[in-house]
């Protein structure tokens, strides 16, 4: 069989002229979407959430240009393992709050650097009350605390966060943005805070 | 960007933000990739003497969720990166994370219906990230 040497041109051609018989096939398409029956049931909100675990694999690289060989964390890869929940409950006809809780642990198994073997563990829990119209988006206030431990978790850090935060409904789209201010742990107020709560 | 004054050194909260994009490619198959920032002033060596470390942070992701069959489980991969830059201190690392998992729903018929009338909302998970390796950046 002669094998056919194609320009770009052709290329673009063959790619688009797939790609309309793919739509065509529905590939891209998926199951119907129910959008009538969405939007009388996106009116109300519902009571609900979910649970989830999960596993994989972080890879790490740390880079120290004022002294290369003092790296504490050097390049890594290590099993990450999570958890995540919500809940979410409706407050009134437009308002509802939620609650989140995430939990990751990374063991981490040194390939460089001059530091011990590592882990981190974080653990977030979060809250969120809000306004919402199933048809347009959401607006509301969100805050939360993160935990993380690492050096064979002997070093924690604590944080905590506010923000607002704001969702637009588009047919098959959303758009979702959070902005905020976060204190924690690696900067000074909370360390403050501690030295202040210590006993001398 | 209000400050908390002390004695000895100001203290700066860090500002952060986060845009999220998600897209149903049917009521029960969603993909999510998202973008955030964090900036601090300050965050390492805060010590007079020291004159302090600014830290930026970025994070970045990308998420698909599907339902397995008609089962009440759904599978979900995702990959989130993370970049801190220690500025002054002149260390920064960087962090990919692959993971898969399942997860289970309730209250909501679809994930589409969840995500417009039920547990829609999550958390900046890159400040804690950040916040747990700072320390090792020290």
């Amino acid at each position: 069989m002669a094998v056919e040497i194609l320009e770009f041109g052709d290329l673009t051609m063959y790619v688009l002229r797939w790609m309309r018989l793919l739509l065509v096939a529905g590939v891209f398409s998926g199951p119907a979407f129910a959008t009538d029956h969405l939007q009388d049931s996106s009116a109300e909100l519902i009571r609900g959430g979910f649970v989830g675990v999960g596993a994989g694999w972080t890879f790490l690289n740390e880079d120290n240009d004022q002294n290369p060989n003092t790296d504490e964390t050097g390049d890594r890869s290590y099993l990450a393992l999570r958890f995540e929940g919500a809940f979410s409950q409706p407050l009134a006809t437009n308002l509802s709050t939620q609650l989140d809780v995430i939990g990751e642990y990374f063991d981490a198994d040194q390939e460089g650097g001059n530091g011990p073997d590592n882990q981190l563990a974080t653990a977030i829990a979060g809250a969120h009350i809000s306004a919402r119209d199933g048809q347009t988006g959401l607006v509301g206030l969100f805050g939360g605390l993160g935990h993380g431990r690492t050096n064979d978790l002997d070093q924690e850090n604590t944080a905590i966060w506010v923000g607002v935060e704001a969702q637009k409904y588009f047919e098959h789209a959303t758009l979702y943005a959070q902005a905020g201010l976060a204190w924690g742990e690696f900067i000074p107020l909370v360390k403050n805070m501690k030295q202040q709560a210590s006993p001398a | 960007m209000g400050g908390v004054h002390s004695s000895s050194e100001e203290y700066e909260a860090a500002g952060f933000a986060r845009l999220v994009g998600r897209y149903f490619v049917d009521e029960e198959f969603r993909l999510q990739a998202e973008a955030s920032a964090l900036f601090t002033d300050d965050a390492i060596d805060t010590q007079p003497s020291n004159g302090g470390d600014d830290v930026e942070s970025f994070g970045w992701g990308l998420r698909a969720d599907k339902r397995l069959g008609n089962s009440k489980f759904y599978g979900f991969a995702k990959y989130d990166g993370l970049y801190i830059d220690t500025t002054t201190e002149q260390k920064t690392l960087v962090e990919h994370a692959l993971k898969v998992g399942l997860s289970t729903h309730f209250g909501a018929a679809t994930l589409f219906q969840q995500d417009r009338s039920g547990a829609t909302l999550d958390q900046p998970e890159m400040i804690a990230r950040t916040t747990g390796w700072i320390e090792p950046l020290d």
